[in-house]
Formats: C-alpha cells, sequence, structure tokens
C-alpha cells in the first residue's frame, strides 16, 4: 500500500530537482564567473574570483551581522514568548486544543506582504491604527523605520512556527513521566526544569530554526519595517538580482544556503525520528 | 506497471492537449504588451480590442532593467514593450528591436496622423528626443545615420523628476522666508496657473534636497525626508545638483556622491512608496517622477472632492532635472508586429490618447491631447461613443483641475531637461554599495 503511495511523490521529486537543486548548482558554478550583466556570457565563460569582492565591502559585512543578530534576536524572543504559550495551551483543559493552534496560525493564511503593510500602520506615528482609537492622529515617536520594528515584525511573523513544535514535543510526554518526577521528591519548578524542559528541547530547537532561517534570509519585512534604512543580507541578494548582477547576487545567496544547509543538517542529527515538523 | 503508467502519461497530455485547445479557441489576434504598473487605461485597451477584434494582454514590469531581461531572454515573445528612452538605445544596440517604420511611404501606412502633421510632439519630448540621438551618434561614431532611433520607438508618455512635498507644512508655507534666503538664484513665481503657493520654486530646490549648508536654516533636519531607492536615479538627481547633468561617468563622481547623500538620514528609502508616503503625511519631501505624483493627486480630485488649490500635496521640478519618454517600441521576436503598430497607430488619435491620459499622471506626448487637457475639452463625439463624457458637474469639475494640474507639471520654459544615460552593471553596484555603507553606518 505504501509503495503504491510512494510512486505519488515522483512528478515533486522531479519538480524538486528541477526548480531547486539545478537553480543551486546552477548559482553555485555562477559565483565563480567573470559575467558582466545578467547571463550574457557572448564574451566566453572565465573563471574569476573578483565576486567575492563584494565580502569585503563594509556594508555587505554589516548586513550579514545584521541578519544574524536580528534573527537570533528573533528567534530569542520566540522561544521564550512561544514557549509560553504552547506550555500554557498543553496544560490547559481546553477540549479542543487543535482549534487554539488553528486561530494561531489563521494570519499566516493571509499574504505576507500584506500582514506587514498592517503592522507597519501599527508602528507608524502618522494614522496609527492604534493611536487612532484613542481619538490621538499622530505621536512624536516613529517606530517604523527602527531595528525594533524589524525585530519585531520577524518575532510577530514567524513565533507560530515556534509554537508548533514545541507544542507537539510535549504532547508526546507521558503522564507517567510527571508523576514519577513528583513522587521522587522534586517540586513542581525543579520537574519543569529537570524534566519537561530537557523532553522539549528537540521542539525548541527545530523551532529555532523554523524561525532563524526565515529571518535571516527575508527582504521584505526589513524593507517595509525598516523603511529601506534597514540593510539585511536578503536585501542586498534581492538587489543584486535586480541590477542584474547575478554573480555577486548568487556568491551572497550560496552563502546563505550553506547556512542554512548546515542547520538542516544539525537538526536531522537531534531530531532523528522525524517527529518534529522538518 | 509499465501500463499504469501509460495512462498517466495518457492523462497528462489529454490534459495538456484539452488546455492548449481551451486557451486557443478563440481565433482572435493576442497583442502581448509589457507595460509599467498603472500606466494604461484598461477603458482605451478596451476600444482598441472592440474595433480591431483582438485581445490585449497587458504583462507588467517594475523596472528598465526587467524590461529589458524580459526582451533578451525571450522567453516570451512580447509584441510591444514601454521602456524608458535609455533602456531604447540599449536595446537599440544589441539588435532587439524591429522598426516601427523603415521609410516615409511606411510611415503614411502605418502611422497617417503622424506622417500628416496633423498630430505632433510637444517641444519637451522633442528635446529629450534630439539629446538620445546625439547620445547615439556619440557611443556608435560614423555607423550610426543621425535620426535612425526614431524610427525604432514611439513616445507613449513622458515627464520630469521633482520632488514632492507636503503643502500643510508650515515650512513649505512662508514664503517670505524661502524667497529672500537666496538673493543670488532669482525665483520663477509666476509660471504655474493661479499662483499656485508653489514654494520649492527656486532654482535651488535641489539645495534644499540635499541638505546643502546654505538651506539649513531653511530646511531643518526635523523635515521627514524620503530618497529614491534604485540607486541610478539616486545618483542622477545628485548629479543633476552638482554638476547640470545625471550622467557624469561614476568615476567621477563618486566619492562626492558619497558626500552628498551622507548629509541628511533619510526617513525613508524606496521607489513607489514614497507617494504614499507623502499622502499620508509620513514623510513631507521625496524625490519623484513629478507623473507619480499627479496620479495621486487625480485621486485627491475624483474622491475626495479637493481642487488643484486646496490640495495637501503637490510636486515641483527644478529648473535643471531628468526627464524621460517612456516610448513603445517592438522586440524583433514579436509575433503580432503588425497589431502592435496598430495599437501605437490607435493611440496617435488625439482622442483616445485623451482617454488613455485620463488615468495617468504622465504628460501626454502630442501636443494635440495636451491642448484638449488644458482647454478642458472632450472629443467631440456622439453620444454612444466609447469617448463619450456627459458633461456633468462633476466632469467639468474633473477637467478644470486636470487642466491646472497638468499644465503645473508641464516644463516651465527655460528648463534644462535631460534623459538618463545606461550605466554598466558594475558602476550600479559600486552605487549600491555606497548607498548600502551610507545606510549601515547611520
Amino acid at each position: 500500500m505504501n509503495k503504491k503511495f510512494a510512486r505519488l511523490s515522483t512528478p515533486y521529486l522531479y519538480w524538486l530537482y528541477i526548480l531547486a537543486l539545478f537553480p543551486a548548482l546552477f548559482m553555485f558554478v555562477l559565483m565563480f564567473l567573470d559575467i558582466p550583466e545578467g547571463l550574457d556570457v557572448s564574451n566566453g565563460l572565465k573563471f574569476t574570483l573578483d565576486n567575492f569582492k563584494q565580502l569585503t565591502e563594509p556594508s555587505t559585512l554589516i548586513a550579514f551581522g545584521n541578519s544574524f543578530l536580528y534573527a537570533f534576536i528573533a528567534t530569542i524572543l520566540s522561544i521564550v514568548f512561544g514557549y509560553l504559550v504552547a506550555f500554557r495551551l498543553f496544560r490547559s483543559k481546553f477540549k479542543n486544543k487543535f482549534l487554539v493552534l488553528v486561530i494561531l496560525i489563521l494570519p499566516m493564511w493571509t499574504n505576507i506582504l500584506l500582514r506587514t503593510e498592517s503592522l507597519a500602520g501599527f508602528l507608524n506615528s502618522n494614522g496609527n491604527v492604534v493611536l487612532s482609537l484613542f481619538g490621538i492622529e499622530s505621536a512624536d515617536f516613529d517606530l517604523l523605520g527602527t531595528p525594533f520594528a524589524v525585530i519585531f515584525g520577524l518575532f510577530v511573523t514567524y513565533v507560530p512556527f515556534m509554537v508548533m513544535p514545541i507544542f507537539n514535543s510535549l504532547e508526546k510526554i507521558d503522564k507517567s513521566i510527571e508523576e514519577a518526577a513528583l513522587d521522587l521528591g522534586l517540586t513542581h519548578t525543579q520537574k519543569f526544569f529537570k524534566v519537561i524542559l530537557p523532553m522539549s528541547s528537540k521542539g525548541i530547537v527545530t523551532g529555532s530554526i523554523m524561525v532563524f532561517l526565515p529571518c535571516l534570509s527575508g527582504f521584505a519585512i526589513p524593507e517595509i519595517l525598516g523603511r529601506g534604512n534597514i540593510v539585511l543580507i536578503g536585501n542586498v541578494i534581492e538587489a543584486s538580482f535586480k541590477n542584474m548582477s547575478y554573480t555577486i547576487g548568487s556568491l551572497l545567496a550560496v552563502i546563505i544556503l550553506v547556512v542554512i544547509l548546515l542547520s538542516i543538517f544539525v537538526v536531522s542529527k537531534i531530531d532523528k525520528e522525524g517527529e518534529t515538523l522538518l | 506497471m509499465a501500463k499504469r503508467s501509460k495512462k498517466y502519461l495518457l492523462l497528462v497530455a489529454l490534459m495538456m492537449i484539452i488546455s492548449v485547445f481551451v486557451s486557443g479557441c478563440s481565433s482572435k489576434e493576442t497583442l502581448l504588451f509589457l507595460n509599467w504598473g498603472e500606466y494604461i487605461n484598461y477603458d482605451m485597451v478596451e476600444a482598441f480590442e472592440k474595433e480591431y477584434n483582438c485581445n490585449v494582454i497587458v504583462d507588467l514590469a517594475d523596472s528598465n532593467e526587467l524590461f529589458y531581461a524580459k526582451v533578451k531572454s525571450g522567453t516570451t515573445a512580447y509584441d510591444l514593450v514601454c521602456p524608458a528612452e535609455y533602456m531604447v538605445q540599449k536595446m537599440y544596440m544589441n539588435d532587439l528591436l524591429q522598426p516601427l517604420y523603415s521609410n516615409d511611404e511606411e510611415l503614411a501606412k502605418y502611422f497617417p496622423t503622424l506622417a500628416n502633421g496633423k498630430v505632433t510632439f510637444m517641444d519637451g519630448v522633442n528635446q529629450i528626443a534630439e539629446k538620445l540621438d546625439i547620445s547615439m551618434k556619440e557611443t556608435l561614431g560614423d555607423s550610426y545615420q543621425t535620426g535612425e532611433i526614431e524610427k525604432y520607438y514611439m513616445p507613449y508618455f513622458w515627464g520630469t523628476f521633482g520632488l514632492m512635498y507636503n503643502k500643510q507644512l508650515e515650512i513649505f508655507e512662508d514664503k517670505q522666508t524661502w524667497d529672500t534666503k537666496d538673493m543670488d538664484n532669482p525665483i520663477l513665481l509666476s509660471d504655474t496657473p493661479d499662483g499656485h503657493p508653489d514654494i520649492l520654486q527656486r532654482n535651488n530646490a535641489w539645495k534644499i534636497f540635499f541638505f546643502d549648508e546654505t538651506a539649513d536654516e531653511v530646511l531643518p533636519t526635523s523635515i521627514r525626508v524620503g530618497q529614491y531607492s534604485a540607486v541610478r536615479f539616486t545618483y542622477g538627481a545628485v548629479m543633476t545638483y552638482l554638476d547640470g547633468t545625471p550622467n557624469t561617468p561614476v568615476n567621477d563622481g563618486i566619492e562626492r556622491f558619497r558626500e552628498t547623500l551622507s548629509r541628511r538620514k533619510y526617513t525613508q528609502w524606496a521607489a513607489d512608496e514614497l507617494k504614499h508616503s507623502i499622502e499620508a503625511h509620513e514623510i513631507d519631501m521625496a524625490f519623484a517622477y513629478t507623473g507619480d505624483c499627479l496620479d495621486m493627486v487625480y485621486l485627491r480630485f475624483l474622491e475626495r472632492g479637493l481642487t488643484y488649490e486646496t490640495l495637501d500635496f503637490f510636486t515641483y521640478a527644478p529648473t535643471e532635472t531628468m526627464a524621460h519618454i517612456d516610448a513603445l517600441v517592438i522586440p524583433k521576436n514579436a509575433r503580432h508586429a503588425d497589431l502592435a503598430r496598430k495599437f501605437i497607430n490607435f493611440l496617435l488619435i488625439p482622442d483616445n490618447a485623451w482617454l488613455n491620459n485620463r488615468d495617468i499622471g504622465y504628460l501626454p506626448p502630442l501636443e494635440q491631447v495636451y491642448d484638449m487637457i488644458v482647454n478642458q475639452k472632450a472629443p467631440n463625439v456622439s453620444e454612444d461613443s466609447y469617448l463619450y463624457f456627459e458633461e456633468t458637474e462633476e466632469e467639468m469639475f474633473w477637467r478644470e483641475n486636470w487642466a491646472k494640474a497638468i499644465q503645473a507639471i508641464e516644463p516651465r520654459e527655460g528648463m534644462d531637461l535631460t534623459p538618463f544615460s545606461y550605466f554598466e552593471t558594475e558602476d550600479i553596484n559600486r552605487l549600491n554599495n555606497i548607498v548600502n555603507n551610507i545606510k549601515v553606518s547611520k
């Protein structure tokens, strides 16, 4: 039975080869080529390491640094708040927990650009949605265009990715293990830190990867909430491709790709049973 | 197993065949038009479709570079593309275009209104076209025959670049300060209709925008300024302010570009979003296409009933500024070149161009259309025509304000309009790096 269904995945595999693997390899080749513009190879293929000069630009280095920093902060925030939500849900007596999860994911059914634009409506000083509820037309502060706005946007957008795996790993903890811990004399706080937290750590790791990676490579959120003032590596890559400088764009994209692959490798080592979402 | 996979294949093949039939069912010709967003009036398209019994599919791109890439790759055979003049030049030099007409006979055959002089181009268009021709000659040398490029494009809309600003701000109202601030540069005040309180109407408007020391008292740092994020335009604006031309070679201008942009912290770096930010009063001043501003102004007239005088924002083009012609060209691999010519000719009939212009804030290339708008005239047609607009109070209100607004962005006499020249990818990369370095250092 299973085998028959497995064949249904064949088209998807080809799809994956053609649209994911091949472009990645192509980008890998491109980063070593000397192409003045687009894919114009009328002057012949020339090997070069010139593209790597882009990595010595202060803006590129800072963009990489910022991307890691912002993604890191957003991930930490997501772990803290995501865990609280998942734990509260796990402990609640509510019958239909699935419904709560659906409500959590519901905003993700709308387009990410729309969500980001409406977040911008929360953060700007003029015509602020929240302030106008209190009859205030404009405020002195302007959060839009600050690092705070970008981190807040990343956190709000990706925190559901954290809640799901943590909740899943919490659900898998056997009730009797908790009872045993209490029987053996642990307080509730000790039980949490010595039993529950370690047992749900897989969920935290997977969730972290799932929040960290899109934060690292995204460009729409910093563009909109940072008002073009915050440069993350995703923005540099986007600008390179827009400018038809495919070689430099490929170089930067491949670096991000390597980081992503390494992270997934780490997850696969930790989560051998594949019980989390990845 | 083999049998089953054959069945699957058959199914897939069947679906493909069906889809081909469904899409190809109509015998109508289809015109594939690659255009900018919000850059065509679909009423006009519909009229064209009816008249020539065809379909028009409008695809969108958001940069001249993308136009070039799409035409060059040739994966979709577009029949009509609308790049700016410098990209027309590049497409021509890379042999991607076919002529709209190759001699006077063909001109008369395809574009009769143009051939017999019933329509003529506005001065600004001619000025830009001339500069484009000179630039072609400089690049290609003797192998280029003067005027050759004209056969390859037809102006669609044109306009200048300017500074869009919030009119409600006190600083822009206090005419006294502004007028007396710079006695060396005379102020041109009389050129807009009804003495529009155009406070930016100074020769050195660029100075204010780029926070020149001589202007710092006039425009304090608390003013929120938006800067264009497409570096070719940013660089063009800086160099127009410094050298009077947007086309200073990057090697000569790059250090000054860095210095000038570092003076101020820009509240927002964006492209089309800038006009929306001005509208939402999130920024006070930004560098943008003047036509883009008028797009927003038209909505103010039509949706909020504001008049030209009571507008809350407007735009001002400095005396020395950049200008552009967006032109219709036919790529070499076009499948329906003749239909594309018909489309171009359709727009060379002033009434149709007038209809197209109702939705778009840019300037019409045809003098006749401009005159119609300014004189608040509509096409002289019967009631059942697609060109008929009942002269209601609302319509007359719109026409009156439309006329004033378009007159205000029509280049004044004595203005120096320069089109952009094409920059190599490598140069743009360098400019991008500089802008990013400035952004991260703030």
